[in-house]
């Protein structure tokens, strides 16, 4: 035949583009698990959940807002004014403590922004945040351990109790489990004390909204 | 195949696939939030008040990380009482528009702020020492701040006059009828909150008034009547019971005609009120035996009504009617607005003083001669210096090129002042957000620093919050000032709307008055009236594009309005209808206009709502035309058939109000109830019936002001598209306004808003090719932006035609789009998606999550959609199905084309009058 150099260029072309998104797919490398960006400050989580600070303590914000804050540089510099002052990690975040410029983090769970995700409700169902972030306790640099596609998230709304694991010590979300539960505790009541909303108790976990509007409004 | 070709085509479809490829954004860098507790969602409330051309409108502005997104009516605001207009939620259009970031300058040359400051104060002391005058003309604002402040300054120095002029003069007249007949210096406001009729001589009190958010909260058509004299078309005219055409000069004398009529039926001790006897038996057909019949049926509780600006003689008729027909006393509420001791309003500005006094500097403070027709000042900035003329002002326009020095003005949310209710509280004015032109100064900061460097030369910008703070506490002894400045204002007026002491009522004067007036001819000349427009207020709003593309309430016209007369003149000028003229006038002006003839006016004259074509100036009232010519190329844009054009198979024009024939359709074909059986929906296991939302629409309450229109299109991002896209009929309105004239449902014109009914059995869910609009289990109909391909499907299957499409991208498609004032909750939608009203789902999102937040029962939170929210009637109101029909249990639902089996949610309530 004719042009058949040409025929087998095209062919081996199409096939490599072929594999290569065979491999994208199945190896999930586009949904990002693993990601693991560099940060400007090296900060290891590892290191300072030896010392039981929780979660909440830096993320405060993610009981009561859509978005779980960074830790202002504040927050560090609360033990860090006087613990290892002259570490060279720590070079960084004194710099910024003095000249008021805020640190950059580099984002590692990222969602598009045709995703609304709500933290609040998510955690005043009582779901722990190492079903979506992993343990992060035990991480030296944070790293993306879930896929973070609507399959995934979907999948877990259908069936909350097979995924989802229920707050631990060390995340610091105040919830009280369903088994410890006085008869004479309120449910559906909120206590407040000195403005810390406590979370009511779950019930157990209900399939929730796969509509739409909830995530896509 | 060729090696070229093959090589080529490699090439291209290799263009093809590398660019449709994109990297995604893996890097992103955060902002850290503050340190303490922050509102959900970091969304704050702060109250403020509008400067509604100088009388203060509470507000509260929605701010996202202190920048404010939405403006909403604060309810408990003495004044507005949570009614809004337009403009004030437009104006957060004008607070981030880059256009008005301009530098001050002196000459050609810019220079920042403090400098500019010093060389005008510098110049103004010098021109004071040398003995010459300095006149200073500010905007008006009902402030006692700054009534203060230009007091102090004209006390200390002589040559320095301050005249605080608004924008038109809308008081003089009715003041002199109050110095006659009252001796009284007050403005007064004549409220109709428990009145049963109300007879209005030609005031636009529904729209097009200064009183406006006054006025359309106690607006009911259940508890009162309106009867309108008129001759031109006004909104008012169209929301009322009868409406009466005469000619302009016929005005006053039908309403002597009734004073006799009535005064004959009242026969009370001393007929003070003698005939005219000169009138002719013509004008008293226009006053129904109806109409006597209604007034003396509720005497006492009558009002009448006459625009502001009317003659004193109208004025007084209107006094001496209320009085008659109240049993001989002012029995009905009235608000005195006092303009004249601290405010020096009432010293009008002569013009005379331009020619005769030794005129040094003079200075324009926000207000401007050429937008406010005062021909005399504009002509005199014309002729002179311009190193001696000063000027402020938001944008650079016409005034800022015949001065000399000029430095930019703030917004009202970026600086402090108090004003005056005038139950005697004081509305607090806060500063929002810092100023984003960081070299603009207001009026009463300039006054501020000014009087400092008079007296002591040198001036602190920084310490005017202070100087308000001390001003907040001193009117009031121990103030809790975050409580209050939360709510918005310091209350410590009455609560009660008083009958004021109006003195010694002088009858015989001011009939000899009015008899010897109406004997005067009045001319009949070819006239043009110019009627300040709430949308424009002479063209203080006409930067605003969210006010140039809301459709014009009266003729549906955007992007310009034309001008209206009535069929006789046009039949006599022989003019085509809807072609554009250019007028030319004596003194060798031009204007070019669109002409719309109005089968419902005698105007035997132009009247106009002036927009922002104006640019010239002339005098306010008339004008003398000399010749009307033909211009080719030209139109104007009527969008009110753009909704059911295709409706039903025929091509309609639905009630425009500009033509001969009215609808071709009667609202019964279209509004009726449903025989539609909701078993049978395919939604119907899916929908929780008792936990609906669904939006219900008080038909005969909606004035028709096109509010909503605003609101929705700033809460939802929605671009304001320009000239070209409307004229392809490719508007971006989520909600509208359709007009009908139909007397029997108790007004000239039935105006209904139209907008996403949200179908149970929705024809667009059904042929969507991928599924990207559906509906939840609380009955809205949802729509997915990232789903939709862009089939358009759903548009065609529309019935209502509520679907718009974004055939280019929003951003791209918005004339000028302000990142900063979108609505952070709202998606941005890219090109090729389909949109319509959601029903604020952001918003019950939000309150979803705030109230799990709080712990609440599931269901059990309320929310207020953007047009519910800026409705100044309250005739939409969104809620659980359930809570509103048990509200509304005596009233008959209604529901839009209810034959085609869409079954759909928005519930119209409208009654058949009892006539």
């Amino acid at each position: 035949m004719k042009y058949t150099l040409q025929k087998v260029f095209a062919l081996v072309l199409v096939l490599i583009l072929l594999a290569f998104n065979l491999f994208l797919i199945l190896t999930y490398l586009r949904t990002g698990v693993g990601y693991t960006p560099i940060q400007s400050v090296s900060f290891s989580h590892k290191v300072h959940s030896r010392y039981n600070i929780s979660c909440l303590f830096c993320h405060h914000q993610v009981e009561i807002n859509s978005y779980a804050n960074y830790p202002t540089t504040r927050t560090c510099m609360t033990c860090h004014i006087a613990l290892k002052t002259e570490s060279e990690f720590l070079k960084n975040v004194v710099y910024s403590y003095d000249s008021l410029i805020s640190l950059n983090w580099n984002k590692v769970y990222d969602l598009p922004d045709y995703v609304r995700f709500s933290h609040s409700h998510h955690i005043r169902s009582g779901i722990d945040c190492a079903t979506c972030h992993g343990n992060v306790e035990e991480m030296d640099s944070v790293y993306r351990v879930r896929p973070l596609t609507m399959g995934w998230c979907v999948e877990c709304h259908k069936n909350p109790s097979a995924y989802a694991i229920s707050p631990r010590e060390i995340s610091g979300i105040f919830y009280i489990p369903q088994d410890s539960l006085d008869s004479s505790f309120p449910s559906h009541k909120v206590l407040e004390y000195n403005l810390r909303l406590i979370i009511p108790i779950s019930k157990p976990l209900q399939p929730a909204s796969i509509e739409c509007s909830s995530c896509h409004n | 195949m060729e090696r070229r070709d093959f090589l080529s085509r490699l090439l291209w479809s290799s263009f093809f696939l590398f660019s449709s490829c994109r990297r995604p954004d893996l890097i992103f860098t955060s902002k850290v939030k503050q340190d303490y507790f922050p509102p959900f969602e970091n969304v704050a409330n702060y109250s403020t008040t509008f400067p509604w051309s100088g009388f203060p409108v509470g507000i509260n502005v929605k701010t996202i990380n202190d920048a404010p997104f939405w403006i909403s009516g604060n309810p408990f605001h003495p004044f507005s009482k949570g009614a809004l207009a337009a403009p004030i939620l437009a104006s957060l259009y004008n607070l981030y528009d880059p256009l008005r970031f301009n530098h001050p300058r002196i000459g050609d040359k810019k220079f920042n702020l403090s400098e500019v400051l010093s060389h005008t104060f510098e110049s103004l002391l010098e021109t004071i020492k040398k003995g010459q005058k300095v006149l200073v003309f500010c905007e008006y604002l009902h402030s006692p701040t700054i009534w203060k402040l230009q007091l102090d300054l004209q006390n200390s120095f002589e040559n320095l006059a301050i005249y605080n002029l608004p924008t038109f003069d809308f008081c003089s007249n009715q003041i002199s009828a109050n110095r006659m007949i009252f001796d009284e210096k007050f403005y007064i406001l004549k409220d109709i909150h428990e009145t049963k009729i109300i007879v209005n001589f030609e005031r636009d009190f529904l729209f097009n008034d200064l009183f406006f958010p006054f006025y359309a909260n106690k607006f009911n058509p259940k508890k009162h009547k309106i009867y309108t004299f008129e001759s031109i078309v006004s909104l008012t005219g169209m929301n009322s019971n009868r409406r009466y055409i005469l000619s302009n000069y016929e005005i006053e004398r039908v309403a002597f005609n009734l004073l006799t009529l009535l005064s004959k039926e009242f026969v009370n001790s001393g007929s003070a009120f003698v005939e005219l006897d000169d009138i002719s038996l013509r004008e008293n057909e226009l006053i129904s035996q109806e109409l006597i019949d209604e007034i003396l049926r509720n005497r006492g509780n009558v009002v009448f009504l006459c625009s502001d600006f009317a003659s004193p003689t109208l004025h007084l008729i209107c006094y001496l009617l209320d009085y008659i027909t109240n049993g001989n006393t002012f029995t009905l509420n009235y608000h005195k607005i006092d303009l004249s001791e601290k405010s020096n309003f009432l010293e009008k500005f002569d013009s005379s003083l331009l020619k005769t006094q030794n005129i040094g500097k003079v200075v324009f403070l926000n207000y401007n001669p050429y937008f406010s027709l005062n021909s005399p000042l504009s002509e005199f900035i014309e002729d002179y210096p311009k190193e001696n003329v000063v000027s402020s002002s938001l944008y650079a326009n016409k005034l800022v090129e015949h001065s000399g020095c000029y430095f930019p003005a703030k917004h009202y949310l970026e600086f402090w002042l108090d004003y005056a209710n005038f139950d005697g509280s004081i509305s607090a004015q806060q500063q929002i957000i810092f100023p984003l032109n960081s070299n603009s100064i207001s009026t009463p900061e300039f006054l501020f620093c000014l009087k400092d460097y008079l007296s002591k030369r040198k001036f602190n910008l920084e310490e005017y919050k202070s100087f308000i703070f001390k001003r907040y506490s001193e009117s009031f002894d121990s103030v809790e000032l975050r409580e209050n400045l939360s709510e918005g204002f310091f209350s410590k007026g009455s609560d009660q709307c008083p009958h004021p002491n109006l003195g010694r009522v002088q009858l015989r004067t001011s009939i000899e008055f009015i008899k010897q007036s109406l004997s005067q001819q009045r001319l009949q000349s070819k006239e043009i009236l110019i009627i300040p427009h709430q949308y424009s207020y002479a063209g203080e709003y006409s930067y605003n594009i969210y006010l140039n593309e809301i459709p014009e309430p009266i003729s549906s016209a955007t992007w310009g309005i034309p001008l209206f007369t009535s069929l006789d003149l046009f039949g006599k000028m022989e003019l085509l209808d809807g072609e554009t003229y250019c007028l030319k006038f004596s003194d060798l002006k031009e204007l070019v206009f669109p002409i719309v003839s109005l089968e419902n006016s005698k105007a035997n004259y132009f009247f106009y709502y002036d927009n922002y074509y104006i640019h010239k100036n002339f005098d306010f009232d008339y004008l003398d035309l000399v010749d009307l010519v033909r211009k080719q190329n030209y139109y104007y844009l009527d969008i009110s058939n753009v909704r059911f054009e295709r409706l039903l198979g025929r091509k309609i024009h639905l009630a425009k109000f500009s033509r001969n024939n009215f609808s071709d359709i009667k609202l019964e074909e279209i509004l009726g109830t449903t025989g539609y059986d909701e078993s049978k929906s395919i939604n119907k296991n899916r929908i929780l019936q008792d936990r609906k939302w669904v939006m219900s629409v008080d038909v005969q309450k909606c004035i028709g002001c096109n509010l909503c229109m605003v609101a929705c299109q700033i809460e939802n991002n929605i671009p304001i598209v320009g000239i070209e896209f409307i004229s392809k009929e490719r508007d971006m309105f989520w909600i509208g306004i359709q007009k009908f004239a139909e007397p029997k449902y108790g007004k000239e014109v039935i105006f209904l808003p139209i907008m996403c009914q949200h179908c149970d059995f929705a024809p667009c869910e059904s042929v969507c090719p991928v599924g990207a609009t559906s509906h939840i289990q609380e009955g809205i109909n949802e729509m997915t932006y990232s789903r939709c391909v862009g089939s358009r499907f759903c548009m065609v299957n529309c019935p209502y035609k509520v679907r718009k499409f974004n055939f280019i991208s929003s951003t791209e498609a918005h004339l000028n789009f302000l990142p900063r004032m979108s609505n952070p909750f709202v998606t941005i939608r890219s090109r090729g998606v389909s949109e319509k009203c959601t029903f604020c789902i952001h918003r019950i999102n939000f309150a979803k999550s705030l109230s799990k937040l709080k712990g609440n029962e599931e269901y059990e939170y309320d929310v207020k959609t953007a047009c519910q929210e800026a409705c100044p009637v309250s005739a939409l109101f969104f809620g659980r199905k359930e809570k509103i029909l048990t509200s509304h249990k005596n009233s008959e639902v209604k529901y839009l084309l209810p034959k085609l089996n869409t079954s759909p949610n928005i519930l119209y309530f409208l009654n058949v009058s009892d006539e």
